[in-house]
């Protein structure tokens, strides 16, 4: 299984979604659009957490474990 | 009624308590060793820029809460971003680390740069923020 998670105000809302299942995989690419359509930035986790190990992600990778979907940035 | 307010409360603030967690799970989880260890220890963490090796200090706090370090780990200016949205405390946190690490340049073009403040002032507006 593969997940997606998104940042929010409840810490954050996860969706599974299994590659092998190409209806649950167009709704995952769908959600991967439409999220950094409106400024996430899609980062492809890595496990270890160690500096520089997770990728940026520009367009939708099915090949990934764990994407986490970060609110766009703003200065205070 | 005021049974009612007061229960509405209590689920309010239980939620609030629980997205927390959450969210300081989530930036548990993406911590290198080194990083949690200083996180568990200090209640806050460096990063290394990923395009310029300028070394960072994130600490709780909703905003004004990244210092930019010199080479002696003393804080030489402050960096105000953060993720748009109601977020959490650990969501905050992780979401300034990877952008640090993955798209500095990003980061430091939106943040708003000010001089390291004094540490007194600093400990009163994360204080205030655990509160929350």
């Amino acid at each position: 299984m593969s997940i997606q998670i998104v940042m929010d105000a409840s810490g954050d809302t996860r969706h599974e979604f299994d590659v092998a299942d190409r209806r649950a995989l167009a709704r995952a690419e769908a959600r991967f659009r439409e999220l950094t359509g409106r400024g996430y930035r899609a980062v492809a986790l890595a496990e270890s957490g160690d500096p520089g190990t997770g990728t940026l992600l520009r367009k939708f990778d099915p090949s990934v474990e764990q994407t986490l979907f970060i609110p766009q940035l703003q200065g205070g | 009624m005021h049974f009612f307010t007061a229960f509405m409360d209590l689920v309010r603030r239980s939620r609030s308590l629980d997205a927390k967690a959450r969210s300081v799970r989530l930036l548990k989880e993406n911590l290198s060793g080194a990083q949690r260890r200083q996180f568990e220890k200090h209640n806050n963490f460096e990063v290394v820029g990923g395009q310029t090796g300028t070394r960072y200090r994130i600490r709780p706090g909703p905003s004004m809460n990244v210092d930019e370090l010199d080479a002696a780990g003393k804080p030489v200016a402050g960096l105000c971003f953060f993720p748009a949205g109601y977020l959490r405390e650990g969501d905050v946190m992780l979401a300034q680390k990877l952008a640090l690490e993955l798209y500095e340049a990003e980061a430091l073009t939106i943040a708003h740069r000010y001089p390291s403040e004094p540490r007194a002032l600093r400990g009163a507006a994360a204080r205030a923020y655990r509160e929350l």
